[in-house]
């Protein structure tokens, strides 16, 4: 409904604008009535007000186009000249579309503006003899204007007698008709609003005016108004008078005031044409350029204003920051647009599609008045009218299809927009077919995107994100909609260039959502400025989740470490921790100890290392270069409150590094997420553990359920076989595994002199191996929910690394050797 | 802005690059700057300097002694000559600014094959003064080529 009443708001403007420009048609046409330029201009913006109306259903206003067309198409193809009886008719015209377009904006339909009389006047005009015209060069400047202006400044166009033509019963009944712009004479009772005593609806009542400013009892005008109601036709103040409730001359000094209030209000209501103007995007850019600038000069000054003690310039500053503020979010407003003005391209595009395809497509749309700035619905046009055709094109069945698989035969397209968390988060779903997450595999591994071991090993969620990979499309045949492998990839690629960020998820055979995430606006945004090999960095506050401080103390926060991966423990969840210094490619710390910043990149967390925390800041992104563009971690740069320049951290980016540290670094497979993945509840169950300390600092747990037994041995019972280590167990030789240098960590097992040798015996495949241990410290109940992304738990308050011993590597060896052995023996 | 097709009589402002004297067409310079603190940008190739703040803007600084493979002079001023590259302003890092010269395109002969091969690419020819060769080098090549990771080693990733 809102829509509706947009459109024919533009259509207003529009239509106002549009007439405006007539005014000037018509002075031209008059100094050269013969110009079949001008007249063809008229015709068109005629041509334009009557198709606009007529698919907006204002139909009188529409006959009138119409009527005041077909004399224009005469004029224009010379079939008639001008005459100054049909300059009167139609700047009469003119006028009347103007009422016309004053009423529809007041009450929203055409209804109430009397046209009969000019409709025939502009028919008889068509259709009158050759000798009613005058001849072009008889009319001239002068006469015509001069017989054009009391029709173009007339009250009451229905007046007018027609000079030339039939007139008919359309003048007379004009006295009749509703049109009163009030200033013939200051009438209370517009006879459309019925005879509510003069309620026109904004308070201007005669009777109100007189009680308010003359003293008149509101009882006596009560008492009027309640006379109209039972069918006095005096107007009230007259019926006033007549009771001697107030005197004549109270009357005509409210109606001079009510008169004056009228006149105000409508001047306080501008119409749509002077509420609005059209302005050049450019402009506005430059607008949010220079409001970027004060930005910068503001921070610039609070911060002189920081070691200063003048009251006076203190105040005057916080002002400037205030107003600084307010400009900042009216410019912005300015370049708002709803998201409507993009998507109601797309009903057409899914339409023409749709057939071409043979498919039945009902296209929903919800949030179409949602804003954002103007320059990010521009980036995002592409990417979703992209996505969009993909789903027409892939998504969604033909009819057939659907019906076999007992869905409705039409295909829905369900758009939706709206705010979140000061984002604007779109979403894309189909009910179609879904994305069939084993093409995809196969697919990337026939591109050589992945090997199929990979393929194997990957989640759900991590092969639909392969189609967003450069060069990958899943169509089985290339069509002219898509299919060519360019796409999704630019698609995200755009969307992460606006800040923003995309998600498909996908129900094979129940359909797809593509989750598409941008900020608000681009220019300005809040962030936090922190240091870094004395540099400084800004780190846009939309992905921040919260500041640590980590002075590797026992009490406070402090990095521990899986294998050589560090992590940070909070509130105990695991983090992953970045360090900037290493992203950046300076030498790494010998300490982990500074400030961290917890962010969110694509649902993942981390916990990214600086040196120091400095301050938060509204800075202006600038965009960085296109000489350096490519640096992934970089999404711009900003002017400091100094002048100097510093660079925006890309959180996705820093994400994707963390990421990569976590697979190339995690003994244990990680699961692909920088964050924690828990385990479905369903495994929720209890297990024991049993806890071991490694390498001296570590502690490593594995499932009690996989130990067969603990021993201990004397260290000169160890035997070698081979290049391995064995001992005699059991009337068996149980070869021995060094379990800290297994996983990766500094062993001590052959630095101390130990006599006694700890080894937790464990099955594998009907054959006994040792584990080499340090210590046994407990063992643990423990939910198996606990668990995180790169197997590590938190057992009495340590960061601990779960073993899976059936996945050490020399248990491979092991069983190779020895089944070797009995083939051989 | 590319100095490539050298018309008949133009002007060219010379530069200290090291040892060599570099010709930048005088229409396609914005501006000179001394003494501007930069912000580096880690990651780039060496040639990249980092940013600039250039009023409000921020340009890139490409050090034109690294790109074109000279040592700095010794008594080198560092000078920022600010020209602009697709639309964005570049800032080219070179020893010293001299005059603006008056070549005449008589003088004027491609670059000699012998030139080693990474530079001769940027490289559009040389105008003959009288007692030393003012090369002309492709702005354009020479900018949107020095973030290339060819031209500098990058630091080891992770």
């Amino acid at each position: 409904m809102d829509y509706d009443e947009e459109i024919v708001q533009d259509f207003l403007v529009e239509s106002y604008e549009m007439l405006n420009t007539l005014d000037e048609s018509f002075v031209m046409l008059e100094e050269d009535p013969g110009d079949t330029e001008v007249l063809g201009a008229i015709f068109r913006v005629m041509h334009t007000i009557k198709g606009t109306s007529a698919f907006l259903g204002f139909h009188s206003l529409e006959t009138l186009g119409h009527k005041a067309e077909n004399l224009l198409s005469l004029l224009r193809d010379g079939d008639l000249e001008l005459s100054v009886p049909m300059a009167d008719a139609l700047l009469s015209t003119v006028d009347r579309i103007r009422q016309f377009l004053g009423q529809i904006e007041e009450t929203g339909s055409d209804g109430g503006v009397e046209t009969a009389d000019l409709v025939s006047r502009l028919t008889g005009l068509a259709e009158a003899p050759v000798e009613a015209t005058v001849a072009a060069g008889a009319i001239g400047g002068e006469p015509a204007v001069e017989a054009a202006s009391p029709a173009s400044s007339t009250e009451a166009p229905g007046f007018e007698p027609a000079n030339a033509g039939s007139v008919d019963a359309g003048a007379a009944g004009a006295d009749d008709a509703p049109i009163d712009d009030g200033s013939t004479e200051a009438t209370p009772v517009p006879p459309a609003s019925g005879p509510a005593g003069g309620d026109n609806g904004e308070g201007h009542r005669v009777g109100d005016i007189l009680v308010d400013r003359h003293g008149v009892e509101r009882v006596d005008v009560e008492i009027a108004a309640a006379e109209q109601g039972v069918g006095d036709t005096r107007k009230i103040g007259e019926i006033l008078t007549d009771q001697g409730a107030a005197a004549a001359n109270q009357v005509d000094a409210a109606l001079e005031r009510q008169k004056e209030q009228t006149a105000g209000n409508s001047s306080r209501r501008r119409s749509a044409a002077d509420s609005t103007i059209r302005v050049d995007v450019e402009l506005l850019d430059d607008l949010m350029n220079l409001i970027g600038e004060l930005v910068l000069t503001r921070n610039e000054i609070l911060q002189f204003i920081t070691d200063t003690s003048d009251r006076a310039l203190a105040m005057s500053t916080q002002r400037l920051d205030l107003l600084t503020s307010d400009l900042q979010d009216k410019v912005m407003t300015t370049r708002m647009q709803p998201i409507g003005s993009l998507w109601n391209k797309l009903p057409r595009v899914v339409r023409d599609l749709g057939h071409q395809l043979g498919k039945d497509i009902r296209l929903e749309m919800e949030g179409k008045e949602t804003e954002l700035d103007k320059s990010l619905i521009e980036s995002i046009k592409d990417p979703l009218t992209h996505i969009v055709r993909n789903t027409v094109d892939h998504g969604i069945e033909v009819p057939e299809i659907r019906r076999e698989l007992g869905k409705p035969e039409q295909g829905l397209l369900q758009l939706t927009a709206g705010h979140q968390d000061g984002h604007v988060v779109i979403t894309i779903a189909d009910d179609g077919a879904g994305i069939n997450l084993d093409r995809i595999k196969a697919k990337a591994v026939d591109r050589e995107l992945i090997t199929a071991d990979r393929a194997s090993a990957m989640s759900d969620d991590e092969v639909v994100q392969l189609i967003f990979h450069a060069g990958f499309s899943t169509a089985e045949k290339v069509t002219n909609v898509s299919g060519r492998g360019v796409g999704m990839d630019v698609v995200r690629t755009n969307i992460e260039q606006i800040g923003g960020s995309v998600e498909v998820r996908t129900v094979p055979g129940e359909g797809t959502t593509f989750r598409i995430e941008i900020p608000l606006t681009l220019a300005i945004v809040p962030a936090l400025v922190v240091t870094c090999a004395d540099a400084r960095y800004a780190i846009p506050q939309r992905s921040l989740l919260e500041l640590v401080s980590v002075d590797g103390s026992a009490i406070g926060h402090s990095v521990e470490f899986v294998h050589d991966a560090p992590v940070i423990r909070l509130r105990d969840r695991l983090l992953p921790v970045v360090d900037l210094r290493r992203v950046l490619g300076e030498d790494a710390r010998d300490e982990y100890v500074g400030d961290m910043v917890v962010l969110s990149a694509e649902g993942g967390e981390f916990s990214l290392l600086v040196d120091e925390i400095v301050e938060t800041q509204e800075i202006v992104v600038k965009p960085l270069g296109q000489v350096v563009h490519e640096v992934e971690m970089f999404s711009g740069a900003t002017i400091l409150g100094d002048g100097q320049v510093a660079l925006i951290l890309d959180v996705i980016g820093l994400g994707q590094q963390a990421q990569v540290a976590n697979s190339r670094n995690g003994g244990l497979e990680s699961e692909g997420g920088s964050g924690e993945i828990t385990l479905s509840a369903s495994t929720a169950a209890l297990e024991s553990l049993l806890v071991l300390s490694m390498g001296g600092d570590r502690q490593v747990a594995m499932a009690l359920s996989d130990v067969e037994r603990l021993d201990e041995f004397r260290a000169e019972d160890l035997e070698l076989s081979g290049h391995r280590e064995v001992v005699q167990y059991r009337s068996e030789i149980m070869p021995l595994v060094d379990l800290a240098s297994e996983l990766g960590y500094s062993s001590t097992y052959g630095m101390d002199d130990r006599e006694r040798i700890s080894v937790v015996v464990y099955r594998h495949n009907g054959r006994d191996v040792g584990l080499i241990i340090d210590q046994m410290i407990d063992i643990v109940d423990h939910h198996q929910t606990e668990q995180t992304a790169t197997g590590n738990l938190i057992i009495q308050g340590r960061v601990t690394e779960m073993v899976d011993a059936a996945r050490l590597p020399s248990l491979a060896a092991i069983e190779a050797e020895y089944t070797l052995e009995e083939v051989g023996l | 802005m590319k100095t490539a097709q050298p018309t008949a009589a133009h002007q060219l402002c010379s530069c200290r690059v090291g040892p060599l004297l570099i010709g930048i067409e005088v229409l396609s310079i914005q501006e000179v700057l001394y003494h501007t603190g930069h912000t580096a940008i880690p990651r780039t190739a060496d040639a990249i300097t980092g940013l600039i703040n250039l009023r409000g803007q921020i340009a890139t600084t490409i050090d034109l002694r690294v790109r074109l493979g000279v040592e700095p002079s010794p008594d080198a001023e560092l000078v920022h000559v600010v020209v602009r590259y697709r639309g964005e302003p570049v800032s080219l890092l070179v020893d010293e600014v001299g005059d603006v010269i008056d070549v005449d395109s008589d003088t004027f002969e491609p670059t000699p094959d012998n030139v080693e091969p990474v530079v001769r690419e940027l490289l559009t020819g040389a105008y003959k003064l009288s007692d030393e060769l003012l090369l002309t080098i492709d702005l354009d090549k020479t900018i949107a080529t020095s973030n290339n990771r060819s031209t500098a080693a990058r630091g080891p990733m992770r």
